[in-house]
């Protein structure tokens, strides 16, 4: 691939809530065949659930859904890969709704988007990618 | 393509320079994350010079060229959250109280200065404390 490393979708406090707050995205990602996502929520205070939706996008206009971590008031760190390798059966997209995954389909750009419901204090979440 | 003028500067500063770890950190207290890019960088001390911070304790204070190429390479710091148009400061310059790890110490960064040529940013002239 283009360009091959490790690159952070969103590193940000949590406090106020948040409406799938878009981050800016990582690019040149042509040819990536794999990704392992890290997202670590460090918990502090307050607040009741947060989620970050990882997505990627094939016509940097339309973003799809591949990876969704969910959090509530617990320090966790949880991991996911995508690969693009192998054939896949046809199926219809749909957006993740709750944690899980979409495998098989990697464009050529990543983005994270953050939600949160409640007010934190004193917390982070992280979301780091490995391409491949 | 980069400007013939960070080409240059990367050239010399493959040579002459060293590697440091530009670092910013999110969040503070308890929980934080740091946000790392390895970059190449010429470090000088500032004519030997210190600022006392408390008598018999003083902090260096250095000078440092820092290219950009590596923070593109990274697009160092990642995602970020949306500004306000009217305020936007691009993240990825970096910013007063960033940190740069040179030789293993952490220092403080206490002014940075961009340099632009025909809206392109050439180097970065870094004052770094610690």
């Amino acid at each position: 691939m283009d360009s091959p490393g490790t690159f952070v979708l969103a590193a940000r406090q949590i406090t106020v809530p948040l409406t799938q707050e878009i981050q800016t995205s990582i690019e040149n990602l042509d040819g990536m065949e794999a990704v392992t996502i890290e997202a670590q929520f460090q918990y502090g205070q307050g607040g009741a659930a947060a989620s970050a939706v990882v997505q990627t996008t094939m016509d940097g206009v339309t973003w799809r859904d591949i990876a969704r971590f969910d959090f509530t008031n617990l320090s966790v760190t949880k991991t996911a890969t995508i690969a693009a390798v192998l054939s896949y059966p046809i199926a219809p997209y749909v957006p993740l709704p709750a944690e899980g995954i979409n495998d098989g389909a990697l464009g050529n750009q990543l983005r994270a988007l953050i939600t949160s419901t409640g007010t934190y204090a004193n917390t982070v979440l992280s979301v780091r990618v490995s391409a491949r | 393509m980069a400007s013939p003028l960070v080409d240059a500067l990367d050239r010399g500063l493959a040579r002459n320079g060293e590697d440091v770890v530009l670092r910013r950190v999110i969040g503070n207290g308890s929980n934080t994350t740091n946000i790392d890019v390895t970059c190449r960088a010429l470090v000088r001390s500032f004519r030997l010079d210190t600022v006392e911070i408390a008598p018999a304790l003083a902090q260096n204070i250095l000078v440092v060229i820092l290219s950009p190429t590596q923070i593109r390479r990274a697009q160092w710091p990642g995602g970020t959250a949306p500004q306000d148009p009217a305020k936007f400061v691009d993240p990825s310059i970096p910013r007063r109280l960033d940190i740069l790890v040179i030789k293993d110490r952490v220092r403080t960064i206490e002014s940075v200065d961009p340099i632009d040529v025909d809206g392109e940013i050439v180097r970065f002239n870094i004052k770094a404390l610690g």
